[in-house]
């Protein structure tokens, strides 16, 4: 009970100064606002723990949306109208009905966990449906090139021009080649089961995680629904890429880690057998949520240390998070150190933009528009933009009531009082999750720079992890606290939905229905044609072969036609003017010989259009290359060099061998 | 009262007959399952019957086991690399092994944990069950239309030509391919010249969509340097206009 000397207002019972009160009476509806000394109210748990509730009929109706979004795409496909308004009416219904059933009290906690694993699914499903014949997307070429390198040769660090660093960091690669050998499944098969399995554990890595902190299935529940919203959730991290594995690991480690603490008796040896496996694993899958994951560990070791002032009740959790870093830190320089070269100038420009930013000198990036100048339908802008806001608004409530569910926090008391009781948690784990959360403005800043939108995707994605508690409990413990109704439980549904679909929507950006073939487009420029030209090279000219070739044709070479790829990243030769000059002067000779390029591939489909993701070639080519298609005279000039054969024509595409010229004493 | 194996032995004894399944029979099915068993499953599932002491929900060790196994499997693959094959007998016997030495260890048992942990989730109902079975028909169905979609509609008509040293003969075999990806049969007239005249001609080439054609030239060149061999296609016989075209600089030697 409250006495009355812990109230804040002054004088109230007197009345003597009634135009205090006046005063103070905004800031008092602020203070209960973002719950400052407010205690915390959780409701209560539904009666029947194991009850299936709406989930089998629940099951089908998504079942039944997925398949009408395989009907959009071949709508898409076929160019027939009508393909994107049920593509997304299909988006918003599976993410409503689980939605509605998650906000509402009377749901059983199993329904909650497998309505949660049920939105997963489904959203994975949808971008499976987008290619069932193989990978399609940039990121998983990369690491399909990998893979193949190490099914073949039966042995890891192959060489992959595409992304170095991917042969050094192969944990997904592995585990994909041991599904390749003992199933005898193809690489698409066996990657995309193992993806089912990663998403499938990282939403219940999430929910199991969310549940032992806060103690409540159902902010459990909401959480994992809140967490839709995060724009990599959708795509980026539902492709066969190793942050994908990475950031389920990732879920999972935290889990057990909770887990392992929950035993009343302290135990290394079941420390090390739960937690042990992690580290080394996410060392060499992952840098970034390796790096991440030790990070947070330290902060929770340091979180414990403040708290009880004891090394030894913090220790167990500090060595966790420096075993973690010194992990990663020691594979990064065994391998040679290879994230400074690929990490660091992106971290270096992102910060660079963002102050240039900041501080006026540069314009923020265009949202919802692509790099080919189309811009997003207003609707899926609005839904985007009301997104960010309604987190805002469940950062703004949630953050300090999540501080009261760790065990600080929740008197009413003086202001200063208050403040104090904030740093009296108990719970560190959760209070460092909930402190995730700061970063999360800043990964929305990077966002708005071109150079360090990557940054903040990766940002916004670690982030998201406490984004998602804070939201929840700003949903569970705020609105649906006092009055549990069905008005509150739709309110609530209809603003998660809103979150979750903003992030459909800005992950999946500009490539969500297949389109045909677009210039550059990533997942839109994969298709028949280069994939025919890929495999023809390997099967008349051999794998092996140095090839130069653009964005999506390199990828296509190095998977189905195992062909080595000069790169500015390994090789340090810019191919991009070679084929965009008008002419081939001296300098574009040089890249050839200095890339020893046998073969060029030649894409005539080129010169329609700008590249839809910003660069035809790679990060860092010359402006003048991206900034107009090049002209068909230009990418034809090889046509007029003697010496220079034309091996392979398919109308879009054409192979030159260039090894004449390249050996030649001077230009012909 | 039926006899109560212990889970540890239960285990160990799955993963050898998993592993024997991988490298003895030969029906695709069996090895899909016990080779995703082996890769994501039982090595993690090992660990945690053994070291974790809280009950636990059904739930819980699924995750657990699967992340775990994962785990493993990645530095499993550490140490077939450093031991030099990761071929298929290699990846059975290692997780295979790594289960067994997890579950028979020395150390003291969790029995407990097994014993006071959950089962599965629910019993689901026959019509639960039902829908379940009708649910996946209908997200197979979406997979089958999505996947016809694919290979039918929207895609690219056009014809490749090819002309490449024969990787067998380079310096005196040329391999000349027409495939045809057109959306429909096509007729097509292919030449085939040197700087000295035509080497060959073939009026008729009629290939079904998908379908293609492949000759090996032998070229009985004479003289010393290089010449330029020039194929060119013409589709339906039309011969107004070159379809596609290659050519190859063929060295020559006396």
């Amino acid at each position: 009970m409250l006495a009355d000397a812990d109230i804040v207002m002054p004088h109230r019972s007197n009345g003597r100064r009634w135009w205090m009160e006046v005063i103070w009476a905004p800031f008092d509806v602020g203070r209960r606002f973002i719950g400052l000394g407010e205690p915390i109210v959780l409701p209560a748990a539904a009666a029947q723990e194991r009850n299936l509730g709406w989930l089998v009929p629940l099951t089908i109706a998504t079942s039944c949306w997925l398949l009408l979004i395989a009907v959009s795409m071949s709508m898409a496909r076929a160019g027939t109208d009508g393909a994107v308004e049920l593509y997304w009416t299909a988006i918003v219904a599976i993410i409503t009905g689980p939605a509605l059933r998650l906000c509402y009290g009377g749901t059983s906690r199993t329904e909650r966990f497998w309505l949660a694993m049920l939105l997963g699914q489904a959203l994975l499903i949808v971008k499976m449906l987008l290619a069932t014949r193989g990978f399609v997307h940039f990121d998983e070429l990369l690491h399909v090139a990998t893979a193949n390198g190490i099914i073949e040769n039966e042995q890891l660090y192959s060489l992959n021009p595409l992304l170095p660093i991917s042969a050094l960091f192969p944990g997904l690669e592995i585990v994909t080649a041991a599904m390749v050998k003992l199933t005898g499944l193809s690489i698409f098969a066996s990657g995309s089961l193992l993806i089912m399995a990663s998403r499938a554990i990282f939403v219940a890595g999430m929910f199991l995680l969310m549940e032992r902190l806060t103690s409540s299935e159902r902010i459990a529940g909401v959480a994992c629904l809140i967490y839709i919203g995060n724009a990599n959730f959708s795509l980026f991290h539902a492709q066969y890429a190793y942050e994908s594995l990475a950031v389920a690991l990732l879920m999972v480690a935290l889990y057990a880690d909770v887990l392992d603490v929950a035993h009343s008796e302290r135990s290394w040896t079941r420390t090390i057998a739960l937690l042990g496996p992690f580290l080394p694993a996410l060392a060499v899958t992952h840098h970034t949520t390796a790096t991440f994951l030790g990070a947070l560990l330290i902060v929770i070791g340091l979180l414990e240390l403040f708290r009880t002032r004891s090394i030894a009740k913090s220790f167990r959790a500090l060595v966790l998070g420096t075993a973690c870093l010194m992990a990663m830190v020691s594979w990064s320089k065994v391998t040679g150190d290879p994230t400074a070269g690929y990490i660091g100038p992106l971290i270096q420009q992102g910060f660079d933009e963002l102050y240039r930013f900041v501080s006026g000198q540069s314009a923020a990036r265009r949202l919802f528009v692509s790099d080919d100048g189309v811009e997003q339908h207003f609707l899926r802008r609005f839904t985007s933009l009301g997104a960010v806001i309604l987190v805002l608004l469940g950062l703004l409530v949630g953050f300090l009531r999540s501080f009261t569910l760790a065990g600080a926090g929740g008197r009413k008391a003086s202001f200063f009082r208050m403040v104090g009781d904030l740093f009296q948690w108990t719970n560190s784990r959760l209070l460092a999750i909930v402190l995730l959360t700061l970063v999360f403005p800043v990964s929305l800043a990077f966002r708005l720079t071109a150079a360090g939108w990557e940054l903040g995707s990766r940002l916004g994605a670690l982030s998201f992890i406490g984004v998602c508690l804070v939201v929840a409990v700003s949903i569970v413990c705020y609105l649906q606290a006092h009055h549990d109704t069905l008005l509150r439980t739709a309110i609530a549904s209809f603003g998660a939905v809103v979150i979750a679909m903003g992030g459909v929507i800005i992950g999946w950006g500009v490539v969500n229905l297949p389109t045909g073939y677009r210039v550059a487009g990533d997942a839109m420029s994969v298709e028949r044609t280069g994939i025919d030209a890929a495999r023809w090279s390997r099967e008349m000219l051999g794998a092996g072969k140095r090839f130069g070739a653009d964005r999506i044709n390199r990828l296509l070479l190095a998977t189905y036609g195992r062909q080595i790829i000069v790169t500015t990243l390994l090789h340090h030769v810019d191919m991009s003017k070679t084929f965009f000059m008008p002419n081939l002067t001296a300098s574009e000779l040089y890249d050839i010989r200095a890339g020893r390029v046998d073969f060029l591939l030649v894409d005539m489909r080129l010169s329609t259009e700008k590249p839809l993701m910003g660069v035809y070639f790679e990060r860092g080519e010359p402006a003048w290359v991206s900034a107009t298609p090049p002209t068909v005279d230009a990418l034809l000039k090889f046509n007029h060099i003697p010496g220079v054969n034309r091996l392979y024509d398919s109308g879009a595409i054409k192979i030159v061998d260039v090894r004449a010229i390249r050996n030649a004493n001077q230009i012909p | 009262m039926p006899i109560k194996f212990p889970e540890r032995w239960l285990l160990a004894t799955s993963a050898l007959v998993a592993s024997m399944l991988v490298l003895l029979i030969p029906l695709p099915g069996v090895k899909v399952v016990a080779g995703l068993a082996l890769t994501l499953y039982l090595p993690g599932r090992a660990i945690v019957s053994r070291f974790v002491e809280l009950p636990l929900r059904w739930e819980e060790k699924q995750t657990l086991s699967i992340a775990l196994s994962i785990c493993l499997t990645i530095l499993g693959g550490f140490l077939l690399h450093a031991s030099g094959s990761m071929g298929t007998n290699a990846w059975a016997v290692s997780l295979a092994g790594i289960t067994m030495l997890i579950c028979l260890g020395s150390g003291k048992a969790r029995a407990a944990q097994a014993a006071a942990s959950d089962g599965p989730p629910t019993a689901l109902s026959l019509r639960g069950l039902t829908g379940l079975i009708v649910a996946t028909g209908i997200v197979g169905a979406a997979f089958m239309i999505a996947e016809r979609g694919e290979a039918e509609l929207g895609q690219p008509s056009y014809t490749e030509l090819s002309m490449a040293p024969s990787l067998t003969h380079p310096s005196s075999e040329i391999v000349l391919e027409v495939r045809n990806r057109e959306a429909q049969a096509q007729d097509y007239l292919l030449e085939v010249y040197s700087p000295r005249g035509p080497i060959a001609k073939w009026n008729s080439i009629y290939l079904e969509p998908n379908e293609s054609w492949s000759k090996v030239l032998s070229l009985g060149l004479g003289g010393v340097g290089s010449e330029r061999i020039d194929a060119r296609l013409y589709k339906n016989s039309n011969r107004e206009m070159i379809y596609r075209r290659v050519w190859l600089s063929q060295r020559v030697s006396e």
